[in-house]
């Protein structure tokens, strides 16, 4: 087609990007894929309870490293500089498989109204909630082609909140835990439908991975027999299998070229380590090298994440006032409650039972969101969130609560429909610039005030379902202050919409005004629904790869 | 910079009525959260150091104008109530958690709540 090094250049190797690269791969393509971090172990991830993508007191197990800070800045205008596993960073991952090898990997496909939240609500005062442009039937089928390339347990019979699915998952559900069937039991009594969690984690052996082993660290740590299907042992491994994809580690993108509306190539510094930079700083101090390098290709694709993506066209010199805005992620509701006898089975991951009941048609307030119970919580994070308030903090009393309430506690918790605001953004940082010299994200603003409307709805459900299913004190206050909810589930700052004055991309994932550069992660949500979204970005970059496929 | 092996003792004992030993269970000092701790303040937590030996050194004052001797040579009773009236100090609830933390990761712990770590 020309003399581009590649055929595609595909920017960070998580949920998105890993999606886009085995379909390009697939259809023929010669692509390259550069990710910031490395390739991580088992082993090398851990299982500090203290340092993990689930609680990040001292640090994280699955970057980004300190070479990565942002710029936070508060609602009077002030600023600080945030490390990416302190408060305000709204951290997501930097290694092969991105946030996927560590996640919960609740596999959900979005509600049809979660695409439709502006006509289904109208639009509130000082928010951006818009329609998607596509909707949920043209996602249906690649939610159905990744359910089954990824690898998700789960029932679709029992998916009634919407349409039939043409297949069933690949795989049946976990087996059903103690607190699971108290939950089940608890709604059933409330008359709420119930349905088990669909998970990326193979509950029997699939693709030749094993089976989960039902260990209790599970959302917050890798694998310790690789039964959780992310898109580092799934998509990536099939992209390098077919010999047309070359990935690059340790590359820190600096920007994108443009000339004339079109995407030239982009220019990173490559650790000549192939490690993330902190790694390999550590372990060969002297010898790390790194090289600035120039590829060319026909295609670029940007699936940083929602903060890195609009950071890179920013940097780029896209000018669009949108690049940015509309930061979203997930406000959450949780609900602890105190049963009198062991609900405890050690059983993991601990994710079983849901309802969408209460996702959309509520009175008085703009979507809702789904419920579940939740992950095993590890003792250490169970002592800093989840004991009671009127429980001492110090002394014999706080350790024998501890031991005698443990084994007694089960939570429900859920995202809601975020609604979004257009003050809430990512932008350059005018001062501070990372060790490459490149401005870092500023971050600024919060989710519209009707999202904690939402949340204190939804958190009241929580309640009734904690309560329904026994127990005896119920305890967790619901969100009232907006803040950024962008962390895990990042998405909406390249909202996409046919109109280049409100969005930055079209329904196609193309950027406006550039012919050939697009977006492949929950950056494009112009929603982000009220379930966890990475399932909607691996469909969505499906759809996105094979269009781009299809007109190549 | 380390704690001064000074407050070591101090730090100990205080940590150890933060989690205290009891029927036969581990404490602070035995399931080695104190030990876990006291590395940290030579590690990520290095740059509470000074405020640690700060605050260790009010608990040994304030243990000898009540009762005469450092902390560490209170009784169990008496640390107990010297502590009480730290309760509203931000520093030691800080100290509290950082206690807790440690203590919540040890096998100690695990097993005290029957925590087994499977696969």
């Amino acid at each position: 087609m020309s003399n581009a090094n590649y055929d595609a250049i595909i920017i960070g190797a998580g949920a998105g990007g890993g999606v886009a690269a085995d379909v390009l791969t697939a259809a023929g393509k010669r692509v390259l894929l550069l990710e910031r971090g490395g390739w991580q172990s088992f082993a090398q991830t851990g299982r500090d309870p203290l340092r993990n993508q689930r609680l990040s007191q001292y640090g994280h197990n699955a970057g980004p490293s300190d070479d990565h800070p942002r710029v936070v800045q508060n609602a009077d205008g002030s600023t600080r500089v945030a490390l990416p596993w302190q408060d305000g960073y709204q951290a997501n991952v930097a290694t092969v498989g991105g946030g996927t090898l560590v996640y919960g990997g609740q596999a959900w496909r979005f509600h049809p109204l979660d695409f439709k939240m502006a006509s289904t609500y109208g639009v509130p005062t000082g928010s951006s909630l818009a329609d998607w442009p596509i909707n949920y039937d043209d996602l249906a089928p690649h939610y159905e082609a990744v359910e089954h390339a990824l690898g998700v347990c789960g029932d679709a019979s029992a998916m009634k909140h919407l349409p039939p699915y043409a297949r069933d998952y690949p795989m049946p559900p976990q087996v059903l835990t103690r607190p699971g069937a108290l939950h089940r039991r608890g709604a059933a009594a409330l008359g709420w439908p119930t349905l088990p969690v669909p998970l990326a984690i193979n509950s029997a052996p699939y693709q030749g991975r094993p089976a989960c082993a039902r260990c209790q660290y599970c959302v917050g740590f890798a694998c310790p027999v690789d039964a959780k299907n992310g898109s580092q042992n799934t998509f990536i491994a099939r992209a390098i299998a077919t010999g047309r994809c070359d990935l690059i580690t340790g590359a820190m993108v600096e920007r994108i070229h443009l000339r004339d509306g079109h995407a030239t190539g982009v220019s990173f510094y490559r650790n000549l380590a192939g490690l993330s930079e902190s790694s390999a700083r550590a372990e060969s101090a002297a010898e790390t090298r790194e090289v600035y390098e120039t590829v060319e290709a026909d295609v670029v694709i940007a699936a940083g994440g929602a903060v890195e993506t609009a950071r890179l066209l920013l940097l780029s010199g896209l000018t669009n006032d949108h690049i940015g805005r509309h930061l979203q992620g997930h406000v959450y509701v949780s609900a602890t409650g105190l049963f009198e006898v062991e609900v405890y089975d050690g059983l993991g991951p601990g994710v079983t039972t849901a309802t969408a009941r209460w996702s959309h048609g509520n009175d008085g307030v703009i979507g809702g969101g789904m419920l579940a119970d939740d992950f095993i919580i590890l003792p250490a994070i169970f002592w800093k969130r989840e004991v009671p308030p009127d429980v001492p903090r110090a002394g014999l009393a706080a350790k024998l609560w501890m031991r005698d309430n443990y084994r007694r506690c089960a939570e429900i918790k859920g995202p809601i429909q975020d609604i979004p605001s257009p003050d809430a953004r990512a932008t350059l940082d005018p001062n501070v610039k990372d060790r490459w010299g490149i401005p870092v994200a500023r971050l600024s603003g919060a989710t519209h005030p009707e999202s904690i409307r939402t949340a204190q709805f939804l958190h009241a459900k929580a309640v009734e379902w904690v309560k329904a299913s026994g127990a005896v004190k119920v305890w967790h206050e619901p969100p009232s202050v907006p803040g950024l909810s962008g962390g895990q589930h990042q998405a909406g700052t390249c909202r996409m919409g046919d109109d280049p004055a409100t969005s930055v991309v079209d329904r196609h994932c193309k950027v406006h005004g550039v012919d050939n550069l697009f977006v492949a992660d929950g950056s494009v949500h112009v929603t982000n629904g009220g379930f966890n979204p990475f399932l909607t970005i691996m469909a969505n970059a499906h759809r996105t790869a094979q269009g781009i496929a299809r007109a190549w | 910079m380390p704690l001064s092996s000074l407050h070591i003792a101090t730090l100990n004992a205080a940590a150890d009525r933060i989690v205290p030993p009891d029927d036969g269970t581990p404490g602070a000092i035995e399931s080695g959260a104190a030990a876990q701790l006291i590395a940290m303040l030579d590690g990520d937590l290095a740059h509470l150091c000074a405020d640690y030996d700060a605050f260790l050194a009010q608990l040994d004052a304030e243990a000898q104008v009540q009762h005469g001797p450092r902390f560490a040579d209170l009784s169990a009773d008496q640390q107990d109530a010297l502590l009480q009236s730290f309760q509203t100090m931000a520093f030691f609830r800080l100290f509290v958690e950082h206690v807790h933390e440690q203590f919540w990761t040890t096998p100690a712990s695990l097993a005290l709540v029957g925590f087994e770590v499977r696969g």
